[in-house]
């Protein structure tokens, strides 16, 4: 079953190695973008946040935004055709392509394992490429970066590798459980309740969510990041079975 | 006695606009079932749901004799379906196409397909998106063979091919036909095919299965029969699926009894015409 879940999942990346090619370099533009936020001026934002908070509200903004709103992508090729073009997407190519594998005889488990591991094989790269771009601006090509730790920053994209885990799971399940018109429809609610959580953190706590999370991992170290990755680890089992689920019992076409 | 190749009981699905069912049907071996319809009666929704595509609402499916659940696939190995649905993999050529389906069969024949793909004259290069309807109607068909199939599924194989190919396919199913253990159940709207291929014909009609019967049947109790006088009687007869007064004549799906009638009634009968099968399809879809 396994060796079949793979089998399917490396041809679904040579079916799609050029959409996947271009998400990779646009993920390290979003990496350089965040390296950016978290570097200011060579001197770490994070830390001028504290002394001028008002002044970079928009800085901490974008940094949310892309750790809590933008990171579940990387669980897709999120510059596939069918998240480019909303009239592509209403045809439901996943759907179609699914629907071909439906009438072959293959295990509904091996059909939702295979885009489990097609998934998580993306995260990876793309979660590397991200974080290994950020890493790269932060580490190397600052001098003046003392705000963490290497331990603590490896421990604060761990923790955050968990949160994208655990989300993203739902892509494989919105792109081959539900119809194409979803995968644009989703990001704006996901979008609504970012701003809602953001605006509403930032209300009482005073200071971004990221900005939290760094304090958290100062405080707690290791911890925070295995109760983020086993939250991670038991979503991505749930979404898996709800996908299975799913596929079982979807019309296609 | 060998079981059902396939069995369907009570199947049911239902759409904003349409209904497919409750819907009967059943396909013995060494039997060529022609399915035909008007454009959206449900053929291929029926086709759809046999194959895991479309979800049924109610009602039991078998296939060999037994119901299967989403994880078993032996059914599957079994099975040969064409129903348009590659369109999804246009970006891949023939021959990755091949080695995305041939994985999945243990008993893929290689040769066979290499035999098809130059019996049919199709680049194996070519991206599937670039081939013409034709084109993708065959390559589709030569897919469903190369397992060594017992049932065939097939939805308007020959829609849009060449007639050179369609004698070519008509052939192919024969020979598939031929050891007596497999079976067909094949959607077209061609009268050729129906003529040549099919035992039995099952009509359907707004997602209903209102006629099935044997071809054969067709010959001996369909006819028009020109008579002296079209009376009430005959006309309220349940047998009689039309008539004209001028000049007097009727359509009967059973002559004989009609013939009785008239021979009671002391009508004289001027001509019999025995109809051909497109006649009466045309008016078994056409009454609905």
């Amino acid at each position: 079953m396994f060796n079949d879940a793979v089998w399917l999942a490396r041809k679904e990346f040579r079916h799609q190695w050029m959409g996947f090619l271009i998400t990779i370099i646009v993920t390290i533009f979003m990496g350089m973008l965040t390296s950016g936020l978290l570097l200011s001026e060579s001197e770490s934002a994070i830390i001028k946040l504290r002394v001028d908070s008002n002044s970079i509200f928009a800085d901490r903004f974008l940094l949310d935004l892309i750790f809590i709103g933008m990171a579940p992508s990387f669980a897709t090729i999120f510059m596939a055709k069918p998240y480019l073009s909303y009239r592509v997407a209403k045809d439901d190519p996943h759907g179609k392509r699914m629907a071909v594998l439906r009438s072959l005889p293959i295990p509904v488990s091996v059909l939702a394992l295979s885009r489990t591991l097609f998934m998580l094989m993306i995260l990876g790269v793309l979660a590397l490429t991200f974080y290994g771009t950020v890493v790269a601006f932060v580490f190397v090509f600052s001098n003046s970066y003392e705000f963490m730790t290497i331990s603590e920053f490896v421990t604060f994209i761990l923790f955050w590798f968990g949160y994208m885990l655990a989300l993203g799971g739902m892509s494989p399940y919105i792109e081959f459980g539900k119809g194409g018109k979803i995968l644009h429809i989703l990001p704006f609610v996901f979008l609504g309740l970012f701003l809602v959580l953001q605006i509403t953190f930032y209300t009482y706590f005073g200071f971004g969510i990221v900005e939290k999370s760094i304090e958290l991992v100062k405080e707690m170290g290791w911890l925070m990041t295995v109760i983020s990755l086993s939250i991670g680890v038991m979503c991505s089992f749930g979404w898996n079975k709800l996908l299975k689920k799913r596929l079982a019992n979807r019309d296609y076409l | 006695m060998q079981a059902s190749l396939l069995q369907v009981k009570e199947l049911t699905k239902t759409y904003k606009r349409f209904t497919l069912g409750p819907l009967d049907l059943e396909v013995e071996p060494d039997i060529v079932v022609g399915l035909v319809g008007a454009n959206g009666s449900g053929k291929s929704t029926l086709f759809r749901i046999l194959m895991d595509i479309v979800k049924e609402d109610t009602g039991h499916i078998k296939f060999f004799g037994q119901e299967w659940t989403e994880d078993d696939i032996e059914w599957k190995l079994h099975v040969g379906y064409s129903g348009e649905i590659l369109e999804a993999y246009e970006f891949l050529t023939i021959t990755e196409m091949k080695n995305l389906i041939s994985r999945w069969y243990q008993s893929w024949n290689h040769n066979e397909f290499e035999n098809l793909v130059k019996r049919y004259k199709i680049d194996v290069d070519e991206r599937y998106g670039k081939c013409s309807k034709g084109t993708k109607k065959k390559i589709e068909f030569i897919f469903t063979l190369c397992h060594n199939p017992t049932l065939l599924l097939l939805d308007e194989p020959t829609a849009g091919v060449d007639l050179v190919s369609q004698r070519k396919m008509k052939e192919d199913l024969m020979r598939f036909m031929e050891d007596g253990e497999k079976a067909i159940v094949l959607a077209t709207h061609k009268i050729e095919e129906i003529n040549q291929l099919c035992d039995e014909i099952v009509v359907l009609d707004s997602g209903r299965i209102t006629h099935s019967f044997n071809k054969d049947d067709i010959y001996d109790t369909w006819a028009r029969i020109w008579i002296s006088d079209v009376v009430e009687q005959v006309i309220q007869h349940p047998n009689v699926i039309q008539f004209e007064m001028d000049p007097p004549q009727i359509v009967t799906n059973d002559v004989e009894a009609l013939e009785s009638i008239m021979q009671k009634e002391q009508m004289s009968i001027t001509h019999i015409q025995r109809l051909s099968i497109e006649e009466v399809l045309e008016f078994l879809i056409d009454q609905e």
